[in-house]
C-alpha cells in the first residue's frame, strides 16, 4: 500500500519532500533497531544525507539485480500482471565464454520478479523450449494448483503454450522461481530467477543499497558451447547470477550505508559466503525477515541448497573481498584429478619433452600463481570457449580469482543512487602493508621448537 | 702316291676344316644385356676385375639408392655367375651342334695264308650323311636353344633384381620404423622420468610410478625389435649384393619415396606382361623350337644311319682298289614312331606348360595389382585422415595442459599415439613400394612410372620433426627473457646407416 509520505518521497517535492523522508527514514530507523544489540564499534549515525534514490511508488528500493534485470508489470485492475517466457538464450559468462543456455526473457537468470506483500499477480508464462515446462514459485504461500509441480499441481506447459498463475502475495521475503518439470536439466542450463516481496508496512530499517543474486554451477566443458546437464558433481563454471568473476558485477556503496544484500542458492552444492571488512546481521531469507533477537552476526554465511539469505551491515570504506569459500568455487575450470607437480624438479626433463613438444611448460612446480602471469601475456593457448582458472587485476596485481567472486567497493564520496564502479580505492596514507625487506633471512621469526 | 690320289682326301679334309674356329669368350653376355636394355635395365658391368674393384668402392662410399644396390648386385653377386655360366653350356651345344660330325677312318691289315700272297691292307674314311644332312636343323634347334637358355638366364637376372630392390626397401622401411620407435621411446622415456621425478618428491606413489615406468620399458621392447630387423634387413641386403660380413660398411640413403599419382591399369600391365616376361618367351621359345623339332622328326623318321665313305685297299696280289661305300639303315622293325610319339608328347607338354605359365601370370599380374591398391589406399588414409587426427588431439592435448585440465602424461601418451600413426604411415608406403616392385616382377618389366616423382622422399626425421614453437616462454632452466622465438632444441638421432 502506497503511504501518501511514500508517495510523495518519490515524487520527489524538493525540500518538502527531503523532509518527510528523512523523518520517515528516522521513524522508521529507529523501530527496528535495539541499541545494545549492535556490534561493536557500530554508531548509528544519521548522518547521511536525505536518500533521494529513487523508490517505488509503493515505497520500497527496488533491488539492483547483480548482471541481471527486473520485470517491468502492467497493471490490470488492481492486479500485477507479468509475462515470462522460457526459452534458449545465448548467454556469455565472461568475455571469452558463451554458451546455448535456458533461461526466461532472454537472460540466465531471468528477470527478477519484484512485488509487494498483499499485491495480487498474475504471471503469464510462456514456454518457447521445445520441451514442457513449469514454474515453481520457490517458498511462496499460495493455492495448491499454482505450485507449479508439472503433473501433481498442474498440467504441464507444452511448447509453444501459454499458462497463467494467479495469487495473492501474502508474506514477504527473499525468494525465487525455477522450473519443476524435467526439472534437473532445465536448472542445469540456466532456468531460475529471482522474487522479491517487500514488507506492506516497509523496512524497519531503512536500506540504501538491496544487491539480489542467486548462485549456480555449470558444467561448460572445456572448449563446448552447451552446458552438460548430466554432470552432478564436478562442474567447472561457478557463477554469481550466471556470471563469472570478473564479468560480475561488483557491489558498491556508500561509506555508512546500509547494504543488503540477498542470496539464492540453486546449485547442488551449499556455500560459505564469506564478506570480508565487516561484521554482517543475517537478517532472514525466505521466511521474510527475521526478529532482531533471532540475527546471526557473521562473516561467513553458509547458504545451502535451495535456501534464499539477507544479509545486512553498514558499509565501511575500502576494497572488500564478497566470494564463496570454497576455494575451488573462486576458479574458473581447472581439472580434477590433474598431475600433482608441486614441488617437483623438472629441470631437463621439461628440455627434452619441448623438443617433442615445444608448446610444452612445466607448470605447478611452486604453485599455479605464475599460471596467469602466462594467461595474461595471451601467450599459452588454451582451449576455444574456456577461461584461465585465474583472472583478474586490480591496482596491486593479479587477483587470481574465478568463478563465486566479486569485490564490495565502499566510498565516502559515492553519490546515492549511483551505481557505477567507482574505481581503485584510495588507501589513506600509512593504511596499506608494505615491504621492509627482501632477505629471506630478515629478523628473527621464532620457530616451533620440537623437543 | 700321287697328288691326285690324295686330293679327295685333302679336299675332304679342307672342307671340313673350315669354318672351325673356337667358342667365343662372351657366350650370349652381350646378347642378355640387350634383352634387358628392352626392358628398361641398363647393364653396364665393367669385365675386368679392376674396374669392379672401383665401381665397388665407388659405391660403397656414399648412401646406398635403390639404383646402386641393383647394380652393385649385377656386378657381384656370384649367382649372377652361375647363371651366366649356364650361357657357356648353351653356347657349347651351338658349336657342337654347327660343326660337322668327325670322320672316322678304318684302317686294316689282312694277313693271307696263301703262298706267294702280301698282306691286304685297306684304309677307308666314312662320314655320317644323316649326320650331314641334319645339321641345319641341329644348327637351328641349338641356336634356338641359347636364344631361350638367354632369356631365361635374362629372367634370373630380373628376379634377382627383384630380390635386391624388395630388400633394399623392407631395410629402407625398417630404418624408419627404427626412427619412430625411438621417439616414441624418447616420450616414454620423458614420461617415466618425470614420474620418477614425481614419485621422488612424494607425489605419486609406487604403483603409479611402475605403471609409467613400465610403458617406458616396453617403448624400449619395440625399439630393440626393430633394432633386431634393421640388422637382419641389412645381412640380407649385404648377401643379395655379394658382400661378405666383412665388407658391410655400406649405408643406406634415408627415406621412401612418395606415393604415387596414379598406377598404370590393369590392362596395359597385362599387355606388358605378355610382352616383357623373359620366362613367357622362354616358354614360347620351347614351344616353337619342339613344333620344329617334331616336324623334322616326322620328316626324317623313315632316317636311319647312312654313311658315305671312300675306301680304298691294297689287295694281297699287289692290285689296288677304291671306290665309294655307303651303309644305310634299313626302317624296317622301326620307322621312328617312338622317336615321333615321343616328340608329340614333349611338344603337348610344353603347350601346357606354356599355358599354365601364361595363366599364373596374368592371375599373379592382377593379384599384385589388387595389393598394389591395397596398400596405396592404407597409405593414403594415413596421411589423410588417422595423422591428421592424432596431431590434432595432440595440439588440443597441448591447449587443456597450458590452462592445466589435464596433466603432462596424457599430452606424451597422445604424442606417442601420433607417432604409431606415423609409423603405421610408414610401413604402409614401405608395403607400397614392395608391392610395386612385386608388381614389375610380376610384368617382368621395371614399371616406368615408379621414377615419377624424382627424390622427393617421405622421411620419419622430417614427420617426428615438431612444429617451430611459436611463444615465448620460459622454462625451469632458464627465467624469463625477452627472445621471441623459443629455439627447437636438437633432436639426437642415432646412428644413420
Amino acid at each position: 500500500m502506497t503511504t501518501r509520505r511514500d508517495f510523495l518521497s518519490w515524487v520527489g517535492l524538493g525540500s518538502v519532500a527531503g523532509l518527510t523522508s528523512a523523518i520517515s527514514g528516522r521513524a522508521l530507523a529507529q523501530t527496528g533497531h535495539d541499541g545494545h544489540d549492535m556490534p561493536d564499534g557500530e554508531v548509528e549515525k544519521n548522518v547521511l544525507p536525505p536518500s533521494n534514490v529513487k523508490r517505488h511508488p509503493q515505497g520500497y528500493l527496488p533491488v539492483r539485480t547483480l548482471n541481471g534485470w527486473t520485470l517491468p508489470y502492467a497493471m490490470n485492475n488492481g492486479v500485477k500482471e507479468f509475462h515470462l517466457v522460457a526459452e534458449e538464450v545465448e548467454h556469455e559468462f565472461a568475455p571469452g565464454c558463451v554458451a546455448k543456455c535456458w533461461g526466461y526473457n532472454g537472460s540466465t537468470p531471468g528477470p527478477t520478479i519484484e512485488a509487494v506483500e498483499g499485491d495480487r499477480v498474475r504471471i503469464y508464462v510462456t514456454n518457447r523450449l521445445k520441451e514442457h515446462t513449469t514454474v515453481h514459485w520457490h517458498g511462496l504461500y499460495l493455492p495448491s494448483g499454482m505450485d507449479g509441480v508439472g503433473g501433481l499441481n498442474q498440467p504441464h506447459i507444452q511448447p509453444d503454450e501459454t499458462f497463467v498463475y494467479e495469487f495473492t502475495l501474502k508474506q514477504h521475503g527473499t525468494h525465487m522461481y525455477h522450473p519443476h518439470a524435467d526439472e534437473m536439466v532445465q536448472m542445469a542450463v540456466g532456468m531460475m530467477g529471482l522474487f522479491i516481496i517487500h514488507p506492506k508496512n516497509g523496512e524497519p530499517n531503512r536500506i540504501d543499497r538491496d544487491y539480489a543474486f542467486l548462485l549456480h554451477n555449470w558444467a561448460l566443458h572445456p572448449g563446448t558451447y552447451r552446458p552438460d546437464p548430466s554432470i552432478m558433481t564436478d562442474f567447472d563454471l561457478w557463477t554469481f547470477n550466471s556470471k563469472v568473476f570478473p564479468a560480475i558485477e561488483s557491489l558498491v556503496a556508500r561509506t555508512g550505508e546500509r547494504v543488503r544484500i540477498r542470496i539464492g542458492n540453486l546449485s547442488m552444492h551449499e556455500h560459505p559466503m564469506h564478506l570480508h571488512g565487516v561484521q554482517f546481521w543475517v537478517t532472514g531469507g525466505d521466511g521474510g525477515r527475521l526478529p532482531r533477537h533471532l540475527w546471526r552476526t557473521e562473516v561467513t554465511e553458509v547458504v545451502g541448497v535451495g535456501q534464499m539469505r539477507d544479509i545486512e551491515f553498514v558499509a565501511i570504506a575500502g576494497d572488500w573481498a564478497f566470494h564463496c569459500h570454497k576455494a575451488h568455487h573462486t576458479m574458473n575450470a581447472m581439472g580434477h584429478g590433474v598431475t600433482n607437480t608441486l614441488g617437483v624438479n623438472q629441470a631437463g626433463i621439461e628440455k627434452t619433452i619441448r623438443s617433442i613438444l615445444p608448446g610444452y611448460m612445466a607448470m605447478g612446480k611452486d604453485g599455479m600463481a605464475e599460471h596467469q602471469n602466462h594467461t595474461n601475456m595471451g601467450h599459452m593457448q588454451g582451449p576455444e570457449n574456456t577461461l584461465p582458472m585465474m583472472m583478474g587485476k586490480d591496482q596491486f596485481g593479479n587477483l587470481e580469482m574465478g568463478g563465486m567472486f566479486t569485490v564490495l567497493k565502499v566510498r565516502d564520496d559515492l553519490a546515492p543512487g549511483d551505481y557505477r564502479d567507482p574505481g581503485f580505492y584510495k588507501n589513506p596514507k600509512g593504511t596499506v602493508a608494505y615491504k621492509v625487506s627482501t632477505d629471506p633471512n630478515f629478523g628473527q621469526p621464532p620457530r616451533r621448537q620440537t623437543a | 702316291m700321287t697328288l691326285p690320289r690324295y686330293l679327295p682326301i685333302t679336299m675332304l679334309g679342307g672342307a671340313l676344316l673350315t669354318g672351325c674356329a673356337s667358342v667365343p669368350d662372351d657366350p650370349g653376355r652381350a646378347n642378355v644385356s640387350t634383352l634387358l636394355q628392352e626392358r628398361g635395365h641398363t647393364v653396364a658391368a665393367p669385365d675386368d676385375a679392376e674396374a669392379v674393384q672401383t665401381l665397388l668402392t665407388e659405391l660403397l662410399d656414399k648412401p646406398l639408392r635403390l639404383e646402386d644396390a641393383v647394380r652393385l648386385a649385377w656386378i657381384n653377386n656370384p649367382r649372377l655367375k652361375a647363371e651366366y655360366a649356364r650361357l657357356g653350356f648353351a653356347a657349347a651345344e651351338v658349336f657342337d651342334a654347327g660343326r660337322l660330325g668327325n670322320p672316322s677312318l678304318s684302317a686294316r691289315m689282312l694277313v693271307s695264308d696263301a703262298v706267294g700272297s702280301a698282306n691286304e691292307i685297306g684304309f677307308g674314311l666314312a662320314h655320317s650323311f644323316t649326320n650331314l644332312l641334319l645339321r641345319p636343323a641341329r644348327s637351328r634347334f641349338a641356336e634356338g636353344e641359347f636364344e631361350r637358355v638367354q632369356q631365361l638366364v635374362g629372367a634370373q637376372i630380373l628376379q634377382l633384381t627383384a630380390e635386391v630392390e624388395a630388400a633394399h626397401y623392407r631395410l629402407a622401411g625398417a630404418w624408419q620404423i627404427v626412427s619412430l620407435r625411438e621417439a616414441v621411446l624418447k616420450s616414454a622415456q620423458a614420461a617415466g622420468d618425470l614420474a620418477q621425478r614425481l614419485f621422488d618428491a612424494g607425489n605419486i606413489n609406487h604403483l603409479e610410478r611402475a605403471l609409467e615406468q613400465a610403458a617406458t620399458s616396453q617403448a624400449r621392447l619395440d625399439l630393440l625389435q626393430a633394432e633386431r630387423d634393421v640388422k637382419k634387413l641389412r645381412g640380407d641386403l649385404n648377401r643379395l649384393m655379394g658382400l661378405r660380413a666383412t665388407e658391410d660398411r655400406w649405408k643406406i640413403a634415408a627415406g621412401l619415396p612418395t606415393l604415387l599419382a596414379d598406377e598404370e591399369a590393369l590392362p596395359d600391365l597385362l599387355r606388358l606382361a605378355d610382352t616383357s616376361r623373359l620366362d613367357l618367351a622362354a616358354a614360347r621359345k620351347q614351344v616353337s623350337l619342339l613344333a620344329d623339332a617334331l616336324g623334322v622328326t616326322r620328316r626324317y623318321r623313315y632316317l636311319g644311319a647312312i654313311d658315305v665313305g671312300v675306301e680304298t685297299s691294297r689287295e694281297g696280289d699287289g692290285s689296288r682298289s677304291v671306290g665309294p661305300t655307303v651303309s644305310l639303315e634299313l626302317p624296317i622293325f622301326n620307322q621312328g614312331q617312338g622317336r615321333v610319339a615321343r616328340a608329340k608328347a614333349e611338344l603337348e607338354q610344353a603347350e601346357a606348360d606354356l599355358q599354365s605359365l601364361e595363366i599364373e601370370i596374368s592371375n599373379a599380374v592382377r593379384l599384385a595389382a589388387t595389393e598394389l591398391a591395397a596398400a596405396k589406399s592404407r597409405a593414403g588414409h594415413y596421411r589423410d585422415s588417422l595423422i591428421p587426427l592424432r596431431e590434432t588431439i595432440v595440439a588440443r592435448k597441448q591447449e587443456r595442459v597450458n590452462y592445466m585440465l589435464v596433466g603432462p602424461f596424457e599430452l606424451l601418451l597422445a604424442k606417442q599415439q601420433e607417432y604409431e600413426a606415423y609409423l603405421g604411415y610408414l610401413e604402409a608406403v614401405r608395403d607400397y613400394w614392395l608391392a610395386r616392385v612385386e608388381l614389375a616382377r610380376e610384368v617382368g618389366a621395371p614399371l616406368t612410372r615408379s621414377t615419377q616423382n624424382g627424390s622427393a622422399t617421405i622421411d620419419a626425421e622430417a614427420l617426428i620433426q615438431p612444429p617451430d614453437g611459436t611463444e615465448h616462454l620460459h622454462t625451469e632452466d632458464a627465467p624469463m627473457t625477452n627472445r621471441d622465438q623459443m629455439p627447437v632444441s636438437d633432436i639426437h638421432h642415432g646412428d644413420h646407416p
